[in-house]
């Protein structure tokens, strides 16, 4: 699994060596805020195709994000899908999460920024994978430290969470044995291809993507490293679409697919309130 | 003695008087992306004392006019930019004087605004001239250390120390 991570990191420097930067990433949060007074409403959608009954399935993710502080962010979303042996879409989840920078070294065109979250998630669904997630799976808190660096154009971001379930949810036996806790961490970096040089804030921006998302499971000494791969286009400097797809490089753990596509929509609203 | 104070109030008021702020600029740091400039350019064009805000998004730096009738607040445009996300990198004054020699306190005043010119005894400040401020927050740390030891003076003041419309300052060289 190690090996997996190494190569992972090694990879990501090779790639991001000449690369322009962006740290809007698409699945992970960078350790920058959402502007102080702001609020930003996104509207995500998940699909795979089930592990076990080879069927697509959609999850619909509605989101508000605000920025309470220079420092302070909160927000919450709610879920709906047909995942979990359903045969519609129906509501299954909702989920809070807060983030709070504490520290940022800034220079012209440069940053490195800490920041802890907090995310915690109700599901309606059963336990029925290894894989543990706030997204919309599992009952369960999640706590984390995420550090980015910004150098010229380039942005390099690190996630590193630990994820654990919370009460008692129903159980959906399936010949794997269940872990209630989880490591999760992340290398996410960003280049911008269009456009190369910033005339004013209506130039639509093209931003690339390519993250590495990895989970292990301490107790069982298994796990995965997923690469997400995403593309990014910014409107207006306020409005962004998202299309990316995350595909397993390795991994042992038992998951509802080992593949999915994710399409978001986000916009931005400055200066909400004085 | 009479006429020795009104001498003195009237030298006070043309002291006070004897500028006029043509505009400021802010270079921004930690951002390279027109989304942060834009909410930096949308956190200073929300201050009331703004009549325009002008972006450069490539170098993250902002030129601003002011509107003529009303005070004008630096700390208020500092805290735009840190409550945007980011930081002042440099923020300068352009001030129209006319022919207003400095006394050995170093300090003039516009409208609700003191400025102590950091070298500045006896200089005679004429036309246009532009104001780096020192104060901590209106550059970054690697430039206030930086100045700090070309001064010989200590930069950063402790919050309590802090006076919101005074401002330490030296006229702009070309580096």
């Amino acid at each position: 699994m190690f090996r997996h991570f190494f190569f992972v990191c090694l990879v990501l420097c090779v790639c991001l060596q000449q690369a322009y930067g962006q740290e809007l990433y698409v699945f992970t949060n960078p350790a920058s805020n959402l502007p102080a007074r702001s609020i930003t409403i996104k509207a995500s959608v998940k699909s795979l195709v089930s592990y076990h009954n080879s069927e697509r399935e959609n999850r619909f993710m509605g989101e508000i994000q605000a920025g309470l502080s220079k420092n302070w962010m909160v927000s919450g979303g709610v879920s709906f899908s047909d995942m979990y042996f359903q045969k519609g879409q129906r509501f299954e989840s909702y989920k809070l999460y807060t983030k709070y920078r504490f520290l940022s070294k800034d220079d012209v065109h440069r940053h490195f920024r800490m920041a802890a979250f907090v995310s915690g998630s109700w599901s309606r669904n059963p336990l029925v994978y290894q894989e543990l997630s706030t997204e919309g799976d599992n009952n369960a808190i999640q706590t984390g430290l995420i550090a980015t660096q910004l150098i010229r154009r380039l942005a390099l971001s690190s996630t590193i969470s630990h994820v654990s379930l919370v009460g008692n949810s129903s159980q959906v036996e399936l010949g794997f044995p269940f872990y209630r806790n989880s490591l999760q961490y992340s290398f996410s970096g960003g280049y911008l291809f269009f456009p190369l040089k910033y005339t004013d804030y209506k130039q639509v921006n093209l931003n690339g993507y390519l993250e590495f998302i990895g989970q292990y499971a301490p107790s069982a000494k298994a796990g995965f490293v997923d690469a997400a791969p995403a593309v990014q286009l910014i409107f207006n400097s306020t409005t962004r679409v998202n299309v990316g797809a995350r595909f397993q490089l390795a991994g042992d753990l038992h998951r509802m697919a080992n593949q999915s596509l994710f399409f978001s929509l986000e916009h931005t609203m400055l200066n909400r309130w004085k | 003695m009479r006429t020795i104070l009104l001498v003195f109030f009237l030298f006070v008021e043309i002291i006070s008087t004897s500028g006029q702020i043509k505009h400021a600029s802010i270079q921004a740091a930690g951002l390279t992306c027109a989304m942060c400039s834009n909410a930096i350019y949308q956190s200073l064009s929300s201050l009331s004392f703004i009549e325009e805000v002008t972006p450069d998004i490539e170098h993250s730096s902002f030129e601003i006019r002011f509107k003529s009738d009303q005070e004008i607040h630096p700390v208020a445009m500092r805290d735009a930019v840190e409550e945007a996300g980011f930081s002042v990198a440099q923020f300068s004054m352009t001030i129209g004087f006319n022919h207003l020699q400095l006394s050995s306190d170093h300090i003039f005043k516009i409208s609700n605004l003191t400025f102590y010119v950091m070298k500045g005894e006896g200089i005679i400040l004429d036309q246009d001239v532009e104001f780096v401020f020192l104060d901590q927050g209106f550059m970054i740390d690697k430039r206030m250390k930086e100045l700090e030891s070309e001064l010989g003076v200590v930069l950063r003041k402790k919050k309590k120390n802090y006076e919101p419309n005074k401002f330490r300052v030296m006229i702009k060289k070309d580096r």
